[in-house]
């Protein structure tokens, strides 16, 4: 189907709906709630980061003025929580493995006092070896968790088999479309390339610290406000782990304060229900960000062996990848079955027709792994981004030209044997090269590097509910938050559009998870696919309830009466949508509901979008320091709703993309974070960002969004850090396999003897 | 009036004249959050880094979550919730945060917005070199910085005068 030109509305830019709120301090973000009543959580937290706990003596904390409650994993029992695996204690009983594990929890009249008193608790430990990533997977080696297999799996899931007590998550795909072994391949093929790559464990670095109110209601029902960005899911995970009915629990979250995925993990509300049970209080918890920082959920660092069977012409015939991610001490912040993230996805851009692909997931005694923006591709994207930049060099070929002959072409499998619905890779390939002037001279010390990405567009089902209100206004219902995405707006233009009315008569109105319009939360490229849609799907059927109750209410003549341009029209005549609107409202309600379902069926060839930079870097060789002199964003889009957010998206992504690949490192030694605050872990800020140009390419067929929308908010930061890696490596000949790339790598890769003598 | 290790501080907080009794290690982002109910000022980093928590303390911008309150007994504060002339305006620069995309989940939006009323206090017609440098100590992981800039560049243009708000549009 083609794409006409957007509606006119669409092509202004958007007024976000909240944005009046925002500018003004008026937004209300969780840690803002205060509740009659309402105490203050805190914890005592380990400083181990492997021990058995011999005794936690929590008297001096209990006598303390102020304090109403102090628990520990005594009073929680086995309770553990999750977003899959239930495998992190509430509170810790008779082991911590990390530092900042919780090992009592207090409640007290104020923050300071919560904080005195679990000072107070003196905890006796007997150190226990550490596991690393070097010692995880040895015969011998230390288990981090021997009682595994008695963990909660949500939705009555099982863990997957793994080769090694330590090894949490595990996924191998294997394919061959030609019948032909992997090995044979191998064997026989003019070209094998084996390359090893690996990546820096990252923080999300959304600024809002993670926060809960927890209190228990006069109808018995534990009702949260918090900052979780999939209410509905942290409500089926409070229901497993607590045994409680899903409807005696109600989630209530609106503003987050950045998510980046990794707010999709909640850890306060667990205890924070023990303590409110036990004061018959409000309970509110909110994260120091030193613990944001040490004891969260992170992006897995990730080392990928990436193996490739290339023909003489360069077609790329088999490829094996073999990755390993640190899963930290707990599996809870993984959502995928496999308790993996796909890092082993490597050359997801590129047709192969033999593959090989494998990740496992380990327990260390570390910051657990959890969702962060793309989870999975970044280190994917770096590793096999890198390979076949490599890969072009050795074989005197063209980067753009090699990418260009392997890429994927409509309709055909991917590296997972998934067929691709739609591929823009050789269009958005052909776009760089142009755009970047690609081949064109540069000054010495300056190189370009290019790189191709390609990112699912999410799916999945939710619903909206629209109401006539007595103002004449339209209210939208959600159950999704907002975490800056945009979504709130996304439901207001795609109704106003659909319904042909001023954007203004629109407004969205948030409920909880008691309310009529239940979401699956923001993630995955999803948001603006399926709520958009559900939007598209109510507001068709509401402007066609309108149109025939206005005949009624004017005494027009039934089926004849069109809403357009905010007027009913009738023949020659027409009236205002506000006035006829309020008229209708007099009358018995009007209420439609706009249910869409885009889940993805297996079998079914996935919605995929593709996007791709080149970018030029000088590189200092007497000093090892990367300058970024320009970025060429190609992205791949349908209709865009929200112009500015659209933008905003790529924008961020690119940054995210920046901060991967120069600096941002959430390094561990000996089991200690040592970046605890945002004084150690570096993100870009203002004076980072370097001179940038997107080039967007409308695709003519629909996308599956509304009105033919695509996604943006996972598309641009997975390729940053190799098409910088490549740029270093042509400007200066040093080949950088591992991010961040820091001056200390770049000199060492230039002059490693030099620098160890 | 003081007693022991309580301070009373006497400040102007966005045109109104406030007392409060504190200790004296108690911080100014907390008075400001807990004791007085201004939950504009975001606490996010906790060590003056991200610059959520910046207010505007006789004109100069500072981290709230740095500041013991005794220090500002005297000054003048200015906090987000203090821009906007009334209930029906906003100052140039929140209407432009919001019409060039200068926030996305807005935790750190009012501390951009409070360090950028004190640069075009500063100088009124601000380079994007000048932008970048005044603005590097306020964190955004959102928006990559590009639509803060430029959200500062049409504030400037717009000049001082408020601007009518629109309707909020969630309820």
């Amino acid at each position: 189907m083609q794409v006409l030109d957007p509606p006119a509305l669409l092509q202004e830019p958007e007024y976000r709906v909240e944005g009046p709120l925002k500018v003004t301090g008026n937004a209300r973000y969780t840690a803002d709630v205060t509740l009659p009543g309402m105490l203050w959580c805190a914890y005592a937290r380990s400083d181990r980061p492997h021990a058995r706990i011999l005794s936690v003596d929590v008297s001096a904390a209990r006598a303390l003025p102020g304090v109403h409650a102090v628990l520990t994993g005594a009073d929680t029992g086995d309770v553990c929580l999750g977003r899959r695996l239930l495998d992190w204690p509430a509170l810790a009983r008779d082991r911590v493995r990390i530092i900042g594990d919780r090992i009592a929890a207090v409640a007290a009249e104020s923050r300071e006092i919560a904080e005195e008193a679990a000072s107070l608790v003196r905890v006796e430990y007997e150190d226990l070896p550490l596991v690393t990533l070097e010692n995880a997977l040895d015969a011998d080696a230390p288990i981090l968790h021997p009682d595994i297999d008695s963990y909660r799996v949500l939705s009555n899931g099982k863990r997957p088999k793994t080769p090694h007590p330590n090894v949490h998550g595990h996924s191998l795909v294997e394919k061959s479309e030609t019948g032909e072994s992997l090995e044979s391949i191998f064997e026989r093929a003019d070209h094998v390339f084996d390359h090893t790559f690996s990546t820096a464990r990252e923080f999300q670095g959304f600024l809002e610290p993670r926060a809960c109110v927890v209190w228990i209601d006069d109808e018995g029902r534990l009702r949260v406000i918090n900052t979780n960005k999939s209410p509905a899911a942290v409500r089926q995970q409070l229901a497993t782990a607590l045994d409680l009915p899903e409807e005696q629990i109600v989630i209530d979250t609106t503003f987050i304060g950045g998510d980046f995925g990794g707010k999709g993990l909640s850890i306060d509300e667990f205890t924070c229900y023990f303590l409110a049970r036990a004061t018959g209080r409000p309970v509110k918890a909110v994260m120091a960000y030193v613990d944001e920082l040490q004891a969260s959920n992170a992006r897995h660092s990730a080392t990928m062996r990436l193996r490739t069977a290339v023909s003489a012409d360069g077609t790329f015939l088999a490829h094996q990848s073999e990755a390993i991610i640190d899963g930290g001490a707990y599996a809870a912040g993984k959502v995928s079955p496999a308790l993996v993230v796909p890092a082993h996805n490597t050359l997801s851009a590129y047709h192969v027709p033999v593959t090989r692909l494998e990740v496992k997931a380990v327990y260390t005694n570390s910051i657990p792994g959890g969702s962060m923006r793309a989870p999975g591709d970044p280190q994917s994207m770096f590793a096999g981004e890198c390979h076949v930049d490599m890969i072009a060099r050795e074989l005197g070929l063209d980067p753009i030209a090699l990418r260009r002959r392997n890429c994927l072409r409509d309709g055909e499998p991917s590296v997972t044997g998934e067929r691709v619905h739609r591929s823009r890779a050789v269009e958005v390939l052909d776009a760089l090269e142009r755009e970047s002037n690609w081949g064109s001279p540069l000054p010495d010390g300056h190189g370009r590097g290019v790189s191709l990405g390609v990112r699912h567009i999410g799916a999945g089902a939710t619903a909206v509910v629209l109401r006539l209100l007595d103002s004449g206004e339209v209210e939208v219902v959600t159950g999704v938050a907002d975490q800056g995405g945009g979504a709130y707006t996304v439901l207001r233009r795609v109704a106003a559009v659909v319904m042909s009315v001023d954007s203004r008569r629109v407004v969205v109105r948030h409920s909880d998870t008691s309310g009529p319009a239940p979401d699956p939360g923001v993630g995955g490229q999803r948001t603006t696919h399926i709520l958009g849609r559900a939007a598209q799907v109510g507001a068709t059927d509401m402007k066609a309830r309108l149109e025939e109750l206005a005949a009624e209410a004017m005494g027009w003549p039934a089926g004849e009466v069109r809403l357009e341009d905010d007027r009913f029209v009738v023949g020659d005549s027409s009236a205002p949508f506000a006035e006829v609107a309020e008229q209708i409202a007099k009358g018995p309600p009007v209420e439609v509901r706009g249910g869409y379902d885009g889940t993805h069926k297996p079998g079914e060839p996935g919605d995929f979008e593709f996007a791709g930079y080149v970018v030029q870097t000088a590189v200092d060789r007497e000093t090892g320091t990367v300058a970024i002199d320009n970025v060429l964003l190609v992205a791949d889009v349908g209709t865009i709703i929200n112009p500015i957010a659209h933008q905003g998206q790529l924008d961020g992504g690119l940054m995210f993309g920046i901060g991967a690949a120069l600096m941002e490192d959430l390094s561990f030694q000996d089991g200690r974070s040592t970046t605890p605050s945002l004084g150690d872990y570096k993100m870009p800020c203002q004076t980072d960002t370097p001179h940038f140009r997107t080039v967007l390419i409308h695709d003519p067929v629909e996308g599956p969004g509304p009105l033919g929308g695509k996604a943006a908010g996972e598309l641009t930061n997975t390729s940053v850090a190799p098409a910088v890696a490549n740029a270093v490596a042509a400007a200066c000949g040093a080949r950088i396999t591992q991010i961040p790339i820091t001056a200390e790598r770049i000199l060492e890769a230039l002059d490693g003897d030099a620098l160890k003598s | 009036m003081t007693t022991a290790n309580q301070h009373v501080v006497r400040f102007e907080l966005n045109g109104v004249p406030r007392e409060v009794s504190i200790r004296a290690n108690r911080r100014l982002i907390d008075v400001l959050r807990d004791d007085l109910g201004l939950t504009g000022t975001k606490e996010c980093c906790s060590v003056g880094v991200c610059g959520a928590c910046s207010v505007l303390v006789d004109g100069q911008v500072l981290s709230a979550c740095l500041l013991p309150a005794i220090t500002v007994d005297g000054t003048t504060i200015t906090t987000i919730e203090g821009l906007a002339p009334d209930e029906q305006h906003l100052t140039s620069l929140q209407d432009a945060f919001i019409r060039y995309g200068g926030f996305q989940c807005g935790i750190c939006t009012p501390g951009q917005i409070i360090a950028a009323t004190a640069l075009l206090q500063e100088i009124p017609h601000p380079t994007t070199e000048q932008i970048k440098h005044w603005m590097m100590g306020n964190l955004c992981r959102c928006t990559g910085y590009y639509k803060i800039v430029e959200s500062i560049q049409a504030a400037a243009e717009a000049g001082p005068q408020p601007v009518p708000r629109e309707p909020v549009g969630v309820r």
